[in-house]
């Protein structure tokens, strides 16, 4: 095929659309709702998958968490996270012996009225053995973090979290001052970094941290329930050390061949991966249904061009007996179908992108574009265009060129 | 002088229900370079399938048709297409302009089909349309054009190519006497000094007369075939004189080409 035919198809196309902007709007309108669905259901979903992925990081990386099964007595049990039997020595043996642990810490916390010289503030306290902070990934942003010998002395030492250090001393530097937990001084000696918001959305940074050996003593006592978070060696090494912490867990707590564990371990990885799996089974059932919505477009488009055959059949019956072969006639029609899509496709591809962002202001979800975003619905709309445009063009191609010059 | 278009034993035949017609019924016509034949014949004697058939719009059941030495009759649809780009031009009754146009636009189109550059296209249909003298209304869609202005238009495409063939159906069958006139002397002129081989379906006597040669259909069969009074033949007959017992009347022209290939 002559180059000058496809320019004289694409004029063609462009001449019919300006003839007809009330019908060829109608008929783009539904790829461009179509491309506009796919790119807005698209970008909002990958924005929330990163925003999760984000949160689950926050949380520490390669993080499991041991929490202490229910606790029974005479038959009665408690609920999870009540019974008492994980310790902090529990905790260190992971540390030593689990091959698949980098670092392990023992925390408890309590939830109490905290008193500065300004003000009071409820909030979180947690008594921590050294690592807890390494573990979290939460590095400590003025001052010092809560190191070993404060644990085996029981100082009276507080590290701040930054909601909690802003609502006791407004915009004043908390490093050395005073606070009273329970009615017991503490020194601050550090202020954690700035955390965010849990996916649960709890505010991360409304905390207070204390060496475990002093909250134990002076806050909450040693029957208060513990729990272990342990760091994995790496993302591979997340199922061994579960393994490796469960089995060590079951023969520190003597637990019997058989009998159920009094602990449970979780990794935050799985619950990134639930996350995750939830977030892809909508975004697969919404692009379904904006895919769904294109090929509407596609057969709106096909609808149309079998009008424009026939209305145009004289003119076919010219244009072969100008020269015109049914192959051209073909191409002519294709392209005619394919430059509505694409239009369509660029003019969705438009207000997608635009849509997605004012969504994304308005519902304050964030909106993630990729090059590849904005191309492939594009691709997905010619390719429609292709496909519905194909019958219609082939009906042209196919007419006979002595009845076509009688049509009226 | 060599034969443009040669004919033998043409025959198409129609399926209709359970009747077979026969349109064309044996066919035997030569044309030479050069010549301009006049092909005449009462409504239904075939004129109009001869002329499908001769500009490769139509496929013979039968027979054969050499074309500027071609074997077109074994032809399949898309070598059809070529020939009618590169050999044949047509002219209609109707004239069958795109309406949706311009003039320009009209004359250029069998140039987009040979794949001649745009440049040297629209150079091309200019010189045409001042040639049948159209250079005012290159920019004009033939609604804004007279009947006479749009059959210049047709002229102008259908020489622009240069065909070996031109073929001319009833070409002045919808304008009035007087710009009848006008355009079969600018056909006749554009034929003559292009040297192209001309084949035009009438059934007015007077306008056959043009012609070098006057060919009659009678049932599908050439009945008379003789040069035209201009060329020192003689007296064309009257086509109702022609293989009697008498037909019907006539048909009016307008409505003459759709009821003949039925």
């Amino acid at each position: 095929m002559e180059w000058a035919i496809w320019l004289e198809s694409i004029r063609i196309a462009m001449r019919e659309m300006r003839r007809h902007p009330t019908r060829s709007s109608l008929t783009m309108l539904g790829v461009i709702f179509g491309v506009a669905a796919l790119i807005a259901v698209v970008s909002i979903s990958q924005g929330a998958s990163q925003q999760i992925q984000g949160q689950i990081a926050n949380l520490g990386s390669n993080m499991i968490l041991i929490l202490p099964e229910s606790s029974s007595q005479g038959g009665l049990r408690s609920g999870a996270g009540t019974s008492n039997n994980l310790t902090a020595q529990d905790g260190e043996a992971i540390e030593r012996e689990c091959s698949a642990v980098t670092a392990a810490a023992t925390a408890t916390r309590i939830i109490t009225t905290v008193v500065s010289e300004m003000a009071n503030w409820s909030t979180e306290v947690v008594a921590v053995t050294p690592t807890y902070l390494d573990v979290r990934s939460w590095p400590v942003e003025n001052g010092r973090a809560i190191e070993r010998k404060d644990v085996d002395s029981g100082a009276k030492v507080c590290v701040l979290g930054q909601t909690a250090a802003e609502k006791l001393f407004g915009r004043m530097d908390p490093v050395g001052e005073q606070i009273r937990i329970k009615g017991t001084p503490f020194t601050i000696i550090g202020l954690l970094s700035i955390k965010g918001q849990s996916p649960t959305s709890v505010d991360l940074d409304d905390t207070i941290i204390v060496p475990l050996t002093t909250g134990i003593r002076y806050l909450c006592g040693p029957d208060r329930p513990k729990a272990i978070v342990v760091t994995a060696a790496g993302e591979k090494a997340i199922a061994p050390a579960m393994g490796q912490i469960t089995s060590l867990l079951r023969q520190r707590h003597q637990i019997h061949e058989g009998d159920i564990d009094d602990f449970t371990v979780k990794s935050l990885e799985e619950a990134a991966r639930t996350a995750e799996d939830t977030t892809n089974v909508m975004t697969t059932l919404l692009v379904s249904v904006a895919a769904i919505s294109l090929l509407v477009g596609g057969i709106g488009i096909m609808n149309i061009m079998l009008v424009t055959v026939m209305e145009r059949t004289r003119e076919i019956g010219i244009r072969m007996a100008l020269g015109a072969s049914r192959q051209m006639i073909l191409s002519q029609f294709m392209i005619e179908a394919v430059t509505l899509a694409g239009v369509g496709g660029i003019l969705g591809v438009a207000v997608g992108f635009a849509g997605s962002h004012i969504l994304s202001y308005i519902s304050g979800w964030p909106a993630i574009f990729s090059p590849a975003l904005l191309i492939l619905p594009l691709v997905f709309a010619i390719t429609i265009g292709v496909v519905f445009g194909l019958l219609p063009a082939r009906r042209a191609s196919r007419l006979s060129p002595v009845e076509s010059l009688r049509h009226e | 002088m060599t034969n443009v278009a040669e004919l033998h034993e043409l025959r198409k035949i129609y399926q209709m229900g359970t009747n077979e017609v026969h349109a064309l019924n044996g066919i035997e016509l030569s044309v030479a370079t050069g010549e301009f034949v006049a092909i005449m014949g009462a409504s239904g004697s075939g004129k109009s399938t001869l002329l499908n058939v001769l500009g490769c719009l139509d496929k013979p059941t039968s027979g054969v048709y050499l074309l500027d030495g071609h074997r077109v009759d074994q032809m399949d649809d898309e070598q059809l297409a070529a020939i009618r780009r590169t050999r044949l031009g047509f002219v209609f009754q109707s004239f069958n302009l795109l309406h949706r146009s311009t003039s320009l636009e009209n004359v250029e189109l069998p140039m987009v089909y040979l794949g001649i550059p745009r440049r040297e296209r629209i150079r091309r249909a200019r010189a045409a349309l001042e040639t049948v003298g159209l250079a005012q209304r290159l920019d004009h869609m033939p609604t804004q054009l007279s009947g006479g202005q749009q059959q210049r238009v047709a002229l102008a495409r259908a020489f622009v190519t240069e065909p070996k063939l031109l073929l001319a159906d009833e070409p002045t069958g919808n304008l009035d006497s007087r710009t009848s006139a006008e355009v079969l002397e600018l056909l006749t002129r554009l034929q003559r000094e292009g040297n192209i081989t001309m084949i035009m379906v009438t059934h007015d006597p007077d306008i056959a007369a043009f012609a070098h040669r006057v060919v009659i259909l009678h049932d599908g069969q050439v009945v008379y075939n003789r040069p035209s009074p201009s060329c020192g033949g003689p007296e064309i007959p009257h086509i109702k004189t022609i293989g009697l017992p008498a037909e019907p009347a006539p048909v009016p022209a307008a409505t003459q080409a759709p009821q003949e290939a039925a």
